[in-house]
């Protein structure tokens, strides 16, 4: 008989136990998938302890970099650029005001936007981020205008309005949004 | 000589420099095509530069589309 079955009663519950008689074949067999299974769990452990690692690394380098980012001298510096953007802004909406006069200020504060009419008697809107639009065919279409880097939003609505009334041709449609 | 006052709007936020006549069209020679040349009193493109000692200008960045 190779194989029997019997139930056994254990305190976590009732099993059916089933026995199979192994040949000698089967247990060398056994023994070197066994053995072949301990290899693979030991490659897979070491690629986890070098993943572990590099992540480690990876952590303190990290970490390093943050500690560094924060130095007193680096906030002193954010906090001056800071200062530095605020009064660049303030000074520009200053300027945004005079360039448009008191009642075309105050109409683009209130609208949130400005109606203007370039050399070649198209309308166009600017609005107060900055984006343009002009009257096609009865409608608003977006035209692309790209904002310099670091410059005021003021300056660049100054930049944006004096243009499209200077130089209309030199700002076209732009076709992906509307 | 009383000098030009220019008024550059960029991302130093409105830098200001102090140019004499001559300095200030030397100056529009290599920037040309960058800024509108704008009266600052009168708030109107500067057409030709006859620019007058004490005079007021601003240099507006051209818009480029994209």
């Amino acid at each position: 008989m190779s194989e029997y079955e019997e139930i056994q009663v254990l305190p976590t519950g009732v099993y059916r136990v089933r026995y199979k008689r192994l040949t000698p074949s089967q247990i060398k067999s056994l023994r070197t998938r066994t053995q072949k299974k301990l290899q693979d769990l030991r490659r897979k452990q070491n690629a986890y302890l070098a993943t572990l690692n590099e992540i480690e690394d990876e952590m303190e380098t990290v970490s390093r970099f943050l500690e560094e980012s924060q130095r007193p001298e680096i906030d002193n510096y954010i906090t001056r650029y800071d200062e530095q953007k605020k009064e660049a802004t303030e000074r520009a909406e200053t300027f945004l005001k005079e360039f448009l006069g008191e009642e075309g200020y105050e109409t683009y504060r209130k609208d949130g936007y400005l109606q203007i009419e370039d050399s070649l008697g198209d309308y166009w809107r600017v609005e107060a981020d900055g984006t343009a639009r002009k009257w096609i065919d009865g409608k608003l279409s977006r035209i692309c205008v790209i904002r310099q880097r670091e410059l005021p939003l003021p300056d660049h609505v100054v930049s944006v309005v004096q243009t499209i009334r200077e130089r209309p041709e030199t700002l076209r449609r732009d076709y992906r949004r509307r | 000589m009383e000098k030009v006052h220019v008024r550059v709007l960029n991302e130093l936020g409105h830098e200001t420099l102090e140019l004499s006549p001559e300095e200030f069209k030397e100056m529009i020679q290599l920037e040309r095509g960058r800024y509108f040349v704008v009266d600052e009193e009168t708030m109107t493109i500067v057409k030709k530069l006859s620019i007058e000692p004490g005079q007021r200008i601003a240099l507006i960045p051209i818009a480029r589309g994209g």
